[in-house]
């Protein structure tokens, strides 16, 4: 995922083929969700080994050449997220502590701020696996986990149109701004731009399903088309994929 | 917001991924039986504007924006169930492909984000749309709609955080900070539904099944 953009947020970027590109989705899914969980169990406090959960996340993003911009802009987002954090430490029970000039608890600063790294942690794996793996891949890894296939087609199917409608919505709303005046101008042409543009997504629905009766069916068929070009999980996969959440359940035990 | 990964504990994730699951699962099965042969296409459709509509939109200042959460609308436009359906879809797309919002908190994320706002706004809406035939009374209703499900999905995320989280601050702390956050997103979240629904309502009346604008118009989205 790369691109700054509104529409391009959703599509996937030029790809650098690295290792992690060629394992099976659902190893990867699996081992994210896995070395995620065990890095959600670390108990408040215990630096070390979120340090260790970070740098394994670090080291996995790296392997998939994540863009460090696109890590920048998912971090931005999350600022929130540390304003929650901070008010843990400013608000928390128990015995305070004076962090430049302002009194904190001690209980609410080591609670607060694991919840921000293991936050952080999260979004780096996820990188890692957004990075180098398409939509198409992803949805493929859901099917082939057992996610029933109504649904894994409705996720494909969304993502897909996501890119179409974003770029739609950008347009529309760029010249309703240009064209608006006043101090409402920018609400207006944001309300404008999502209505008209609903309007229009209701249209594609038409043409989705135009095309589905075209080829000769009611329903769409197979959105999801786990062909030969998305790699299936072997023993090895498996083993490879479930490294950082050993690696990190290793951490655990031994910090 | 969403509840990224670790913040709250295994126990209550796992819970609300149970109950995320079997709501969509209702809904999913509501939703087929509703649209027949749209089952699918609607839904993705929806869910990818619901994608496009939560990019930040307008800048509020103090690294905010004005955005659409969006699932208000949704319910206004479809119902309750597709809502729920496209949000599950919605809140995956976001986990595993933009990173944001956690993997292991999907199903808090989609019990916040889509089942507790779609049920508040479809009561909303089942109180106000007979009340109204005017397109103001439907844009008002539709805009106390997606007002009261943002004020449902963020007290919705505050028990979550309260109920699995960390007894180190007061729950009345962490439901005050995330409700006077959520304030002026919600009434945003309204004013934007209102608008929307305004535009829709003044070129496609036909299009809003769920305020019900023309009784007589039954080519509803859903309708067809």
């Amino acid at each position: 995922m790369t691109g700054g953009g509104h529409g391009a947020a959703i599509r996937p970027g030029e790809r650098v083929v690295g290792p992690l590109d060629r394992m099976a989705p659902e190893a990867k899914l699996v081992g994210l969700v896995g070395f995620l969980l065990v890095s959600a169990v670390t108990p408040p406090g215990r630096f070390a080994i979120l340090a260790a959960h970070a740098a394994v996340a670090v080291a996995v993003a790296a392997l998939a050449a994540v863009p460090p911009r696109t890590l920048a802009r998912r971090f931005l987002l999350d600022v929130p997220l540390v304003v929650l954090a901070l008010t843990y430490a400013a608000a928390g029970r128990g015995p305070r502590t004076s962090v430049l000039g302002l009194s904190l608890s001690v209980a609410g600063l080591e609670v607060g701020s694991s919840m921000v790294a293991k936050a952080t942690i999260g979004i780096i794996a996820v990188s890692a696996l957004a990075a180098t793996t398409s939509v198409t891949e992803t949805v493929a890894g859901l099917r082939r986990l057992g996610l029933p296939g109504w649904f894994t087609d409705l996720v494909g199917l969304s993502a897909r149109q996501a890119g179409v409608l974003g770029d739609d919505v950008e347009r529309l709303r760029l010249a309703a701004s240009v064209r608006g005046r006043g101090r409402w101008s920018e609400w207006t042409a944001v309300a404008r731009a999502l209505g008209v543009s609903f309007i229009r997504a209701t249209e594609r629905v038409d043409r989705l399903q135009l095309a589905a009766q075209a080829r000769g069916g009611t329903t769409l068929g197979a959105i999801v088309v786990a062909g030969p070009t998305i790699p299936a999980a072997t023993a090895g996969t498996w083993t490879r994929a479930a490294l950082p959440a050993a690696t990190a359940l290793a951490t655990r035990l031994l910090l | 917001m969403h509840i990224p990964d670790g913040w709250v504990d295994l126990p209550t994730s796992i819970a609300a991924a149970a109950a995320g699951a079997a709501s969509v699962g209702v809904a999913g099965r509501r939703t087929a039986a509703r649209l027949a042969d749209r089952a699918t296409t609607l839904p993705a459709v929806l869910a990818a504007y619901l994608l496009v509509a939560q990019v930040p939109a307008v800048p509020l200042g103090v690294g905010t924006s004005a955005h659409l959460v969006g699932t208000g609308l949704a319910t206004v436009l479809v119902g309750p169930s597709v809502a729920i359906v496209c949000v599950a879809a919605v809140v995956v797309v976001q986990a595993l492909v933009l990173a944001d919002g956690g993997v292991t908190a999907l199903g808090l994320n989609l019990l916040a984000n889509g089942v507790a706002p779609a049920l508040v706004a479809a009561g909303v809406l089942a109180l106000g749309r007979r009340r109204t035939t005017t397109t103001r009374g439907v844009q008002v209703v539709a805009g106390v709609a997606a007002t009261l499900a943002t004020v449902a999905a963020a007290a919705t995320t505050a028990a979550e955080l309260v109920i699995g989280g960390t007894d180190v601050i007061p729950p009345g702390t962490v439901a005050g900070v995330i409700g006077g956050a959520h304030v002026v997103v919600a009434v945003g979240e309204g004013v934007l539904t209102a608008a929307i629904v305004g535009v829709i309502a003044r070129l496609r009346p036909d299009l809003l099944h769920g305020a019900r604008l023309a009784p007589t118009a039954t080519t509803g989205l859903v309708g067809r």
